[in-house]
């Protein structure tokens, strides 16, 4: 399974010093995860869209090819766009194509040519300072994974709508199994509900892990799980002990029922939007917590990443009735 | 008389249970609850006593918990949260609920940090399969 032209991390991390059009992108370069984060190909640098264009998957691309002189075994092909220029490898093994190098052409006479410097480079250092490495087909094993699990994330969520509806037509729907991207089941998926005299919807999921040694997948597919009924991070709360639970506290309203069952609420698989309350933490660690990204807990008991202005948000009431029962001064409160 | 208003404590009063508390001796295990005690006084805080063994319906333990009442029901189900019947309903104590949601505490700080980090999350998922 190929993906089209890809650069070496070696060639995004050493030679693709400028010219980002995502600065995004350019940041997730120095990030070890990358290849789970975002796939190669993907990166919006002009250089690699212009190898993406000229190296598709499959098919013959209009872009005609010469080979960089000078160099045959193995070989490597000229890449142009603007002022840059790169250097592909085709892997004779796999067909997958990579942008093994990169470079601004010369501009002036103090300046070289980018091919002959790569041809000169490559006699000197050998091939394989340039060549893929095991990490590169580490990374483009991750990447094939990250797109199957795409897939998956789909059907999981497909699967917990389908189990909510069977679960306000009978009460209860037998759990559903969730297999991982070998196609083994990985756990089993309940959905409870209770519709109460004012019209409002209990709703509760219970994720039972049967393989143990993909739990950190379990762990994923729950929250995958939970966006797709509800993608408000301060309505579930969840515990875990023999089994995983998650459930929704206020119950739904028959309004947002509509939203749980249709999907039209989800923003994108595992992804929640943040709390809708602003809370009363202890005020020495929370700056440092802020830009760590590392969790605070709140005096009404409640956990969350501090990442939202406050001052925008409603003050917590069960916050607020802690600190006047307790009798502490409120203070860097704002209200508007 | 289980509850106690910080506002209806006088000055002397306190004076006196602090004079009690410092008589006690200090390695003890009474001196430095009353400690406590006195000070939550001393900042105005209202007091309330309870019993570890008071009984509570699923629907306290729920309150206490902030999850939904099936949930609590769940967790009895499970076997995770001891309970003994009242008839046809069900009843737990104090002491298991303030028990369970110690254990709990470092759960919900990773759910924060998963749901805050889907990114992270999801490539931990992925990188379980290498």
């Amino acid at each position: 399974m190929n993906t089209p032209a890809r650069p070496t991390l070696r060639c995004i991390r050493e030679d693709l010093a400028s010219d980002w059009q995502d600065h995004a992108d350019q940041l997730l370069t120095d990030n070890p995860d990358i290849t789970c984060l975002k796939a190669l190909h993907a990166l919006r640098h002009p250089v690699i869209q212009k190898a993406v264009e000229a190296f598709p998957v499959l098919g013959e691309s209009d872009c005609v090819r010469e080979g960089i002189s000078g160099l045959v075994n193995p070989m490597f092909w000229k890449l142009k766009t603007g002022r840059w220029r790169g250097a592909v490898f085709e892997d004779p093994d796999t067909g997958q194509a990579w942008l093994v190098a990169a470079g601004l052409r010369a501009e002036g006479q103090k300046t070289r040519d980018f091919y002959k410097v790569f041809m000169a480079d490559v006699h000197r250092r050998g091939a394989d300072h340039f060549l893929p490495t095991a990490a590169d087909n580490e990374a483009l094993q991750l990447e094939i994974r990250a797109q199957q699990l795409t897939t998956l994330e789909a059907e999981v969520a497909h699967s917990a709508r389908d189990l909510l509806a069977q679960s306000l037509i009978s009460g209860k729907a037998e759990p559903g199994p969730l297999t991982g991207l070998d196609g083994t089941r990985v756990a089993l998926l309940e959905i409870v509900t209770d519709t109460g005299d004012d019209g409002s919807t209990e709703l509760l999921i219970e994720l039972q892990t049967e393989d143990w040694s993909r739990s950190e997948l379990v762990v994923w597919f729950a929250q995958v799980v939970q966006s797709a009924l509800c993608p408000f991070e301060d309505r579930w709360a969840a515990t875990r002990s023999s089994t995983f639970i998650a459930s929704l506290v206020p119950p739904l309203t028959v309004e947002e029922l509509k939203d749980a069952c249709s999907g039209s609420w989800q923003i994108g698989p595992g992804l929640f939007h943040a709390g809708s309350a602003a809370h009363v933490v202890h005020g020495t660690n929370i700056t440092q917590q802020t830009i760590d990204g590392d969790a605070a807990r709140s005096l009404c008991g409640h956990w969350f990443v501090p990442r939202q202005d406050h001052a925008r948000l409603p003050i917590c009431r069960d916050c607020l009735a802690v600190a006047k029962a307790i009798g502490i001064e409120l203070s860097g409160l704002r209200r508007s | 008389m289980n509850t106690l208003e910080a506002q209806n404590v006088t000055p002397s009063e306190l004076d006196g249970l602090q004079a009690l508390t410092q008589s006690l001796p200090a390695e003890g295990a009474l001196q430095p609850f009353l400690q406590k005690v006195a000070d939550l006084i001393a900042d105005g805080a209202n007091l309330e006593v309870v019993r570890d063994d008071k009984q509570l319906t699923p629907a306290q333990a729920a309150r206490i918990l902030g999850v939904s009442r099936p949930h609590v029901y769940k967790l009895m189900d499970r076997g995770d949260l001891p309970f003994i019947r009242v008839g046809s309903d069900r009843r737990t104590t104090v002491a298991e609920v303030r028990e369970f949601a110690r254990n709990q505490e470092e759960e919900r700080k990773q759910a924060a940090l998963r749901a805050a980090h889907p990114r992270e999350t999801r490539a931990a998922a992925i990188r379980s399969f290498e």
